[in-house]
């Protein structure tokens, strides 16, 4: 099946040859098929006084040329669309010279609490990846500061946490208008205090951050080896949470596997509840896809936004990016892309999936369990270096499907039993053993990191 | 088409209705205005994004449609020295006759001239022509003339509770005029593209009637005023939502003669330099209100003026242009000027007009 502008061109096509070239100019010029369904057909125009013009006078030149090409379509409708025609983007040069004026961006983030009103709950695309961190979101604008606090929010860069944070904030001061939000990033937050204490008023600091109602604070990991600021958040948070005030942190890792914090610091972050946003799955990127190109009003082939699903990896600021570019290659070229231009397109954002070495794996699980990494291909069956040595081999055959056979050799010349059987083992053993279950997840952070 | 009219009845609405003529169209009826002779006469042209109509009482002898170059034939309208003046369609051109002079002008077919419809249905804003006139006057120049972002070279105007409001920013400043007292319980809001928003203030200049009927359909604005009737397309895009920027105290504030100021500036201006920076120092302990500019070019100033200040010491620079543009706008003999800090808004608003109020980012420097 056409595509809308496909259908639409080839009508142009038809058209053109039905009616006077001054005239084709003048009424076809910026019309567009915005939707199609069922056999009516919608053509966009830019207004009304072109709508009428076709409905009275082209009405049955374009119903016709429309159903040569799809026999299906029996009525056609015109709609104004009121974005401005094409032509008349042209910058102008005057612009340039106004930039030395201070630019009023307050108009697009409110100082007063840092929100981005972009960000909202309906624009945040949901997909299994994300269900948890969303759902504990949800359930905090139900009954803030009472259920989770704090909610602890971490993931890759890129893979939406500021977006859902900042999505928080931005519901409630819309809808209680009297509760006080702030957004600050870690970074803010360390350089604030930084000149309040220089500035000799680290208490007005200090009372300005207590009167929020609800405080979120974005990367926390920025302010590790801080121990300063460090402390000052740990008395803020004891001060919020001790009156029911709602508090949100995100950051790259599981707060217990924060460098550079204090266990005070960590224990606090993971008293509420932790929600991570792992990488998205094909089917959330396919609909994050989808959603993105639908605020552009744009549409591509379903076979296209399958690809790019599922050659972009990594994180959902370079799909992003990479839509992006299509959008802006398509314009410029004025046609629909194909396979192979995108293809060629985000050759360079398609990842390889990443390989870790065998070696590297038995060097940071060796490193973690604090053994030699020697004594791993040894033949040694202490049971401190057995172990972790299965644990190797359980993570080679389980996260990089390595077979049996290489495992062994490669683990100083084992029999391929023998590693079957330590995975079993601990296959077994996770089942009654919730600690080791953690320590894999540290594991997989680790060799993943 | 045979009739009969006044030279002055005739040439100021092919004026009007030239200005609204395609220029660069493909289609030349475009660039036609055409004269519908009926019950009385009809002028009209359109560029396809907005159409003028204006109505002429004359004596028809006979009825008839013709279009034509809208360019000749207001030149021509313009040599004729006679009052009175004939029209007449003779073989699809049109025959101009006054005493001693005769002009034919080519037409062009006019069955190709779009439709102007609009509905007259629902309810509009009634309104005076000045009021209206002074609501797109006072905002407009604070507009980005160019279209990029649509919302900013468009006028909001919004229409609530017996009150209009029109604004305008390029986001280097604001603008905004309230009008109150209607007479309406419209709520609703629209953008007019800047071109077409002056276009209907250039009508507005140019008609008698004093009452201003004005309604939205489909995705069109449209303004009738006496015999006249002026449809614009409207831009969909959300206006930014200027209220919260709009400081809600003042740090320093200074009042002023708006004459006082408006000499400052334009001493300034001589010296502000391609950059048109201009340095506003205000030291309410001290008592004083300076402006000063310098260029490395041509030299450097300094003035005071007499005001009214509270507040902290404040050295803030402003582009000159932005700080004058304002002043015609402001109903009052004396204007508050309200500081909020550096790098933060200066707010302007009349002393005892309350329906203005104009904002402007300092300079980065």
């Amino acid at each position: 099946m056409m595509t809308n502008r496909e259908l639409w061109q080839n009508a142009l096509v038809q058209i053109e040859l039905g009616t006077s070239q001054a005239s084709f100019r003048t009424w076809f010029k910026n019309t567009d098929v915005s939707n199609r369904d069922q056999g009516t057909v919608q053509v966009a125009v830019p207004s009304k006084i072109v709508k009428e013009w076709l409905l009275e006078k082209h009405h049955k030149l374009i119903l016709k040329a429309l159903r040569s090409l799809d026999p299906s379509i029996r009525t056609v409708e015109y709609v104004v669309h009121r974005t401005q025609p094409r032509d008349e983007r042209r910058p102008r040069v005057r612009e340039n010279q106004e930039n030395a004026s201070l630019d009023l961006q307050a108009l697009y983030i409110d100082k007063r609490d840092n929100l981005n009103p972009r960000y909202t709950f309906e624009t945040f695309v949901v997909g299994p990846f994300n269900e948890l961190a969303h759902a504990a979101a949800k359930a905090i604008i139900e009954r803030p500061g009472l259920v989770y606090n704090p909610l602890f929010i971490y993931g890759q860069t890129g893979h939406g946490k500021t977006h859902l944070i900042q999505a928080i904030g931005n519901y409630f001061k819309k809808s209680h208008a009297n509760k006080k939000v702030l957004y600050v990033t870690s970074e803010r937050f360390a350089i604030d205090y930084i000149n309040a204490v220089r500035g000799g008023h680290a208490n007005t600091f200090k009372d300005q951050y207590r009167q929020y109602d609800v405080l979120i604070m974005d990367d926390v990991q920025f302010i590790a080896n801080t121990e300063k600021t460090q402390e000052e958040l740990f008395h803020l948070f004891n001060a919020l949470r001790d009156n029911n005030k709602q508090i949100i942190f995100s950051s790259d890792k599981h707060p217990m596997l924060l460098p550079g914090f204090e266990d005070r610091l960590k224990g606090r972050f993971s008293a509420g509840m932790i929600a991570e946003i792992p990488e998205p799955d094909v089917e959330s990127r396919l609909a994050i896809i989808r959603a993105k190109l639908e605020s552009h009003g744009f549409s591509i082939p379903d076979d296209i936004t399958l690809y790019i699903a599922e050659n972009v990896r990594g994180n959902i600021r370079e799909l992003e990016g990479v839509l992006n570019m299509i959008v802006c290659k398509s314009q410029l070229k004025g046609k629909t892309i194909s396979l192979a231009d995108v293809r060629a397109l985000i050759k360079h954002n398609v990842k390889p999936n990443k390989g870790v070495s065998i070696d590297e794996v038995v060097r940071r699980i060796a490193q973690y369990y604090e053994v030699p990494e020697k004594s791993i291909y040894e033949k040694t069956r202490k049971k401190e270096v057995v172990k972790p040595r299965q644990i190797i081999m359980y993570v080679l055959r389980e996260e990089f499907s390595v077979s049996y056979p290489s495992i062994g050799e490669k683990l100083g010349g084992r029999d391929h039993t023998t590693v079957i059987h330590s995975c079993e083992k601990i296959k077994e053993e996770i089942k009654g053993n919730n600690s080791l279950e953690q320590e894999l997840d540290h594991i997989r952070a680790l060799i993943h990191a | 088409m045979k009739i009969e009219t006044t030279k002055e009845n005739l040439l100021r609405p092919v004026l009007i209705a030239e200005r609204v003529t395609g220029k660069k169209e493909s289609l030349p009826v475009l660039s036609c205005v055409v004269l519908e002779a009926d019950d009385g006469l009809l002028v009209r042209a359109t560029n396809l994004e907005a159409g003028i109509e204006i109505g002429i009482a004359c004596d028809v002898a006979q009825k008839g449609t013709v279009a034509v170059p809208a360019s000749i034939l207001s030149q021509t309208l313009r040599s004729i020295s006679a009052d009175k003046i004939k029209l007449t369609s003779e073989d699809g051109n049109l025959l101009i006759e006054s005493k001693g002079t005769k002009t034919l002008i080519k037409s062009v077919p006019h069955e190709e001239f779009p439709r102007l419809t609009a509905s007259s249905d629902g309810n509009g804003i009634k309104i005076a022509r000045e009021r209206i006139l002074r609501a797109i006057q006072a905002v407009s120049y604070a507009a980005s003339p160019s279209m990029i972002r649509p919302d900013l070279g468009s006028i909001f105007l919004s229409a609530k509770n017996d009150t209009l409001i029109s604004v305008a920013t390029d986001s280097f400043r604001l603008a905004e005029k309230t009008l109150t007292g209607t007479g309406s319980k419209i709520q609703g809001e629209l953008l007019v593209p800047l071109k077409h928003a002056l276009e209907l203030a250039h009508i507005l200049e140019h008609v008698d009637d004093e009452m201003v009927d004005l309604r939205i359909d489909d995705s069109q604005l449209i303004a009738r005023v006496g015999a006249a009737r002026f449809i614009s397309r409207v831009v969909d895009a959300q206006f930014p939502n200027y209220k919260e920027i709009i400081p809600k105290s003042a740090t320093t504030e200074a009042i002023v003669l708006k004459s006082d100021l408006a000499e400052m500036l334009r001493k300034a201006r001589v010296f502000s330099g391609n950059d048109m920076h201009v340095g506003l120092h205000v030291y309410p302990k001290k008592k004083v209100c300076t402006a000063t500019a310098r260029s490395n070019d041509v030299g450097e100033m300094s003035d005071s003026i007499d005001a009214a200040l509270s507040g902290e010491d404040i050295d803030i620079n402003f582009h000159i242009g932005y700080l004058a543009d304002c002043l015609s706008s402001i109903e009052s003999d004396s204007v508050v000027l309200s500081f909020s800090g550096a790098g933060k808004p200066l707010v302007i608003r009349g002393v005892a007009d309350k329906s203005f109020m104009y904002l402007v980012m300092p300079l980065n420097r």
